[in-house]
């Protein structure tokens, strides 16, 4: 938070009411005299909203944001307060991140995958076969964030608090066992994200791009023979019953933003932004990564035992055919971004060598 | 339609109200009537685009139905369904929806409720109308130009479609342009009741 | 003001815009994003409604709807009800009332696959009616029984309403449609079998036994044998997996226009008539259908569903009164409302409710279907009422009186349903 935008901000704002909110602030500050943000001055009184379009139930609503709002409110002596609306109350999953942009919301948290040609470079954080989890998928995004400019530049009219990653998703299916390429021929399969879908394709599938809640309906009725999905979301949609096979891949890793309005921003005080930054950025990241990443253990080993999933371990002369079989996607991705302007292929590079994955 | 064959409707209070007067329940003061009295020659033009647009909206309908069969016949018999489908059949939807709404407002088809409005006076019946077609426009108008910034935020994001990155904007924009078209209905049929209000008959 | 306040105020608003004959749709639209801008703020409202009003139509599992609708309006073009009657009259000729009988099983048979009640009153209305007073028959056990084997098109699959419910609660829709069909059965026999007992009881009603109709039987199941096939198709590959909705809906859709150009039932004029028609209805319905999602995140917003859940738990009323109480509201508004608006606007309030006090979702979306429909036919508005007595003639205070007993014999089948809820959710069961 360089900018002094905050105090000029409060300053207008404040007017009148300025000596109530500073009084509300003093007895907040009083009543909270162990804390080391009460000697501080945070500036006045904020209410920030916060929309996102999982639902209420969500493990990471649950373990993550809501104790994490009330941290905010410590860090910041009271004066920043945070209104979770989960459910798609503020805007539905599409729309969350236009809705920052707009200002119209102040935070929001959603998955960049859900608007097809909105976030193109991001897409690497969805590459197939490359993550082998949560955590690394997160430590790569952060790397990547932090040295390619093009990459911050797609996220340029918010102020991103966070990127990470999600855990693994696997190939899920309904009948058929998927133990070489040949065996995806002709299945119809969903795929949660676009470059997902060339890669399906690309290995001879049909892809269908579907809301994750709409999955359970689809592969019950056949509509599908099966899905790629974060493993931890087969348990959140209840899936188990509907799914027989399990390939693991590393086939797809979905990633998060956590986005907060330039305006709602710059209404902030500059130290309500240093305590934001300071509650946000990688460390919170790496905390959510952790949490779909314990998610992803614990379905792996109770929740599909229980429902008879039966996981099948790739030949690793299979995964390298299918590896190569989705080659061609990443390098029309890199052509993409090179004729964009974007150093496509030394991302992809650095993703490699990050990963080891090539 | 054979004359005096009510039209057959799921559910349309329209048509049951079409079919309720055919069989001589009380409808009241009814749009067609003001349109004889009072029509003019942008009320005609207008009628003739939300004509165009309606076709275009059969058409979106007919095709998504053969379509849909194909992906079907492709899928059972030839394991091969059809690229995009959901997509695609999303997009038809929002396109047929918004095509077809300017006519329901010039024939006066919307689903509303007429417990008052036919136990009153003409004159009565008439404010009622003006009443009605001011919060319709103002709705609508609004409505239009948020759906145009919607799709300017389409375009400018490059929003597409997840499997054939179909770009989203230009369906977008088909729904401004039968939003648009639904809007200058209702000034129309607010116009011409307002004429008649003022004319007195 | 609290927000719950506000939506109070949002929804007596909404009501007043209604009763003043604006659009329902327009009236739920305006409330829903003043009162949205009012409790989040005018930039948040505006952004919702452009998005809104695109990704509102832009729903895969609402693009069965117009499917079904044209199913409908090229069945109901192609005046396929006078040859339903004409055939199951051949089949039902020797029962005593047989006529009033075969007018319900028809009027059940044509609604379910058209799922217009209108349609199906009229067709009944001028075929049937002169049929029964040639023999005698009552004036209003006639019109009543021309009046409400129709009601069962939007209980019966396919049925638009029954996809608007599942969209209105996230309730799986193929299931939502296949728990309609045994509680639809159940209550056309009910009546079937009410129209038989009025006529046993009281034989002055139908005085003399009809002729033995000209036609064979073999000529029977010739004009009618497609209906029975094109259900069993779309709803058969619904029920066993092989279609989606929107799929069962393009397949029945396609196969009704395939057997009515094919038999030269429907002409082009009529084809282009269909279509038309069914553009109209679409964009009605999804008109509303996106007000009532606009309406739904308003009423999220004023945090009103989890007030009313909070209310009604805190008054511990007995559960099956709260859901009484729930159907006697649905019964007033239907008997003043259309039954779509009615759905709308009701059920993202209702269901969470229905829901907290641990009763079944789809359940639950039968017994509302089965609640709208005796809507149709209670004074003052009951629109069918008011068609069968237009085209037929008799007034309508003798369609309300011969009505009366076939009211009852719908509120029994409700109790029954309410009684033995697995009437409703046995055939969605096998489907898991
Ligand atoms: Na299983
Ligand atoms: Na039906």
């Amino acid at each position: 938070g360089s900018e002094p935008a905050g105090d000029l901000t409060a300053d207008e704002d404040g007017g009148v009411t300025a000596t109530d909110d500073d009084a509300t602030a003093t007895e907040d500050d009083a009543a909270a005299t162990d804390d080391d943000a009460a000697a501080e001055d945070f500036g006045d009184d904020v209410t920030l909203t916060f929309g996102h379009p999982f639902p209420p139930t969500d493990p990471m609503q649950v373990n993550v944001w809501e104790p994490w709002v009330e941290e905010v409110r410590e860090a910041t002596g009271g004066t920043v307060d945070i209104e979770i609306h989960a459910g798609g109350a503020l805007a539905p999953g599409p729309q969350v991140y236009e809705n920052v942009v707009a200002g119209a919301q102040d935070l929001g948290w959603t998955m960049p995958g859900y608007t097809p040609g909105r976030f193109p470079i991001t897409q690497i954080i969805e590459a197939p076969f490359v993550f082998d989890g949560a955590i690394e998928g997160t430590e790569v995004a952060t790397e990547l964030w932090n040295e390619f400019d093009a990459f911050q530049e797609e996220f340029s009219d918010t102020k991103v608090l966070s990127l990470w990653a999600m855990d693994t998703g696997d190939l899920f299916t309904r009948d058929t066992p998927v133990e070489q390429l040949e065996d995806l021929e002709g299945l119809t399969i969903r795929s949660p994200a676009p470059l997902q879908s060339q890669a399906l394709e690309a290995m001879g599938a049909n892809a269908v791009s579907m809301p994750g809640p709409d999955i359970y309906d689809a592969v019950e009725r056949g509509v599908i023979d099966g899905y790629k999905l974060a493993n931890s979301a087969t348990r959140v949609f209840d899936l188990g019953g509907t799914t027989a096979y399990r390939t693991i891949c590393n086939c797809y890793t979905g990633a998060f933003v956590l986005a907060m309005s330039q305006q709602a921003w710059d209404r902030l005080s500059p130290a309500q932004q240093d305590a934001l930054e300071s509650l946000t950025g990688p460390d919170l990241a790496m905390r959510l990564a952790e949490g779909h990443q314990g998610a992803a253990d614990d379905t792996e080993a109770t929740y599909w035992p229980e429902n008879d999933v039966e996981s099948i371990e790739l030949d690793p002369e299979e995964f390298d055919r299918m590896r190569d079989a989705v080659q061609p996607v990443f390098d029309q991705w890199i052509q993409e971004m090179e004729s964009a302007g974007v150093p496509g292929q030394e991302m992809a590079d650095r993703l490699f060598e990050l990963t080891g994955a090539n | 339609m054979t004359p005096g064959m009510p039209e057959p409707s799921p559910n349309g209070d329209a048509d049951a109200a079409d079919a309720a007067a055919a069989a001589g329940a009380p409808a009241g003061l009814t749009l067609q009537d003001l349109q004889r009295q009072h029509g003019d020659r942008f009320g005609q033009g207008l009628a003739r685009v939300t004509m165009v647009l309606h076709v275009g909206a059969g058409v979106t309908l007919v095709a998504l139905l053969a379509w849909t069969v194909t992906d079907i016949v492709g899928r059972s018999f030839f394991g091969n369904p059809l690229r995009g489908t959901v997509e695609l059949t999303e997009l038809a939807v929002v396109v047929l929806v918004y095509l077809g709404l300017a006519r329901v407002e010039s024939q006066d088809a919307h689903i509303s409720v007429d417990l008052l409005y036919v136990r009153l006076g003409r004159r009565a019946q008439l404010g009622l109308r003006a009443f009605a077609g001011v919060v319709g426009f103002l709705v609508v108008a609004v409505m239009t130009w948020r759906l145009y910034v919607y799709a300017g935020q389409l375009d400018a994001g490059g929003y597409t479609t997840g499997i054939r990155r179909v770009p989203l904007y230009p369906v977008a924009l088909l729904g401004v342009a039968g939003a648009a078209a639904f809007g200058l209905s209702i000034l129309t049929n607010l116009v011409l009741v307002v004429r008649s209000l003022v004319r007195g008959r | 003001m609290a927000n719950e306040l506000v939506g109070l105020v949002g929804f007596l608003v909404m009501l007043a815009l209604i009763a003043l004959r604006v659009p329902v749709a327009i009236a739920m639209i305006g409330v829903a994003v003043v009162g949205y801008a009012y409790i989040v703020s005018p930039d948040a409202a505006l952004a919702r409604l452009g998005a809104d009003a695109f990704r509102g139509a832009s729903l895969y599992s609402l693009s069965v709807i117009p499917f079904f609708i044209l199913m409908g309006m090229v069945l109901a073009n192609a005046n396929l009800g006078r040859d339903v009657y004409v055939a199951l009259d051949r089949f039902l000729w020797r029962v005593r009332g047989g006529l009033s009988v075969a007018t319900i099983a028809a009027s059940t048979m044509f609604a379910s696959v058209s799922g217009s009640s209108i349609a199906s009153a009229s067709t009944m209305s001028r075929v049937a009616v002169p049929e029964m007073q040639r023999y005698g028959y009552d004036d209003g056990l006639s019109a009543a029984s021309a009046a409400v084997g129709g009601t069962l098109g939007s209980l019966i699959p396919p049925s638009a309403l029954l996809v608007l419910y599942g969209v209105l609660t996230a309730e799986p829709i193929g299931q939502v449609l296949i728990a309609g069909f045994l509680p639809g059965l159940m209550t056309a026999l009910i009546l079937m079998v009410t129209a038989w007992l009025l006529v046993r009881r009281r034989p002055s009603l139908a005085p003399t036994q009809p002729e033995r109709p000209e036609i064979t039987v073999a000529g029977a199941v010739r004009l009618v044998w497609a209906v029975p096939a094109i259900f069993a198709i779309s709803m058969g590959g619904l029920y066993f997996g092989v279609f989606t909705p929107t799929e069962s809906g393009a397949a029945g859709a396609f196969l009704a226009l395939l057997y009515a150009l094919a038999t030269r039932r429907l002409t082009l004029r009529r084809f282009y008539a269909a279509v038309n028609d069914s553009i109209k209805v679409s964009a009605q319905i999804f008109l509303l259908m996106i007000a009532g999602q606009m309406f739904g995140f308003f009423l999220a917003v004023t945090r009103i569903p989890m007030w009313l859940g909070r209310t009604i738990s805190d008054i511990d009323l007995t559960p099956w009164l709260v859901v009484v109480m729930i159907f006697a509201i649905y019964f007033v508004l239907g008997a003043v409302m259309d039954e779509i608006a009615i759905l709308v606007i009701m059920t993202p309030m209702m269901y969470p409710v229905v829901i907290d006090l641990g009763y079944d979702g789809i359940w639950f979306g039968v017994l509302t279907m089965m609640m709208l429909l005796t809507g149709l036919l209670t004074p003052p508005i009951g629109l069918i009422t008011f068609v069968v007595s237009g085209l037929t003639g008799i007034p309508l205070s003798k369609v309300f009186r011969g009505l009366t007993p076939f009211w009852l014999a719908l509120c029994l089948a409700i109790l029954l349903v309410i009684a033995f809820p697995a009437i409703a959710t046995y055939l969605p069961s096998l489907m898991q």
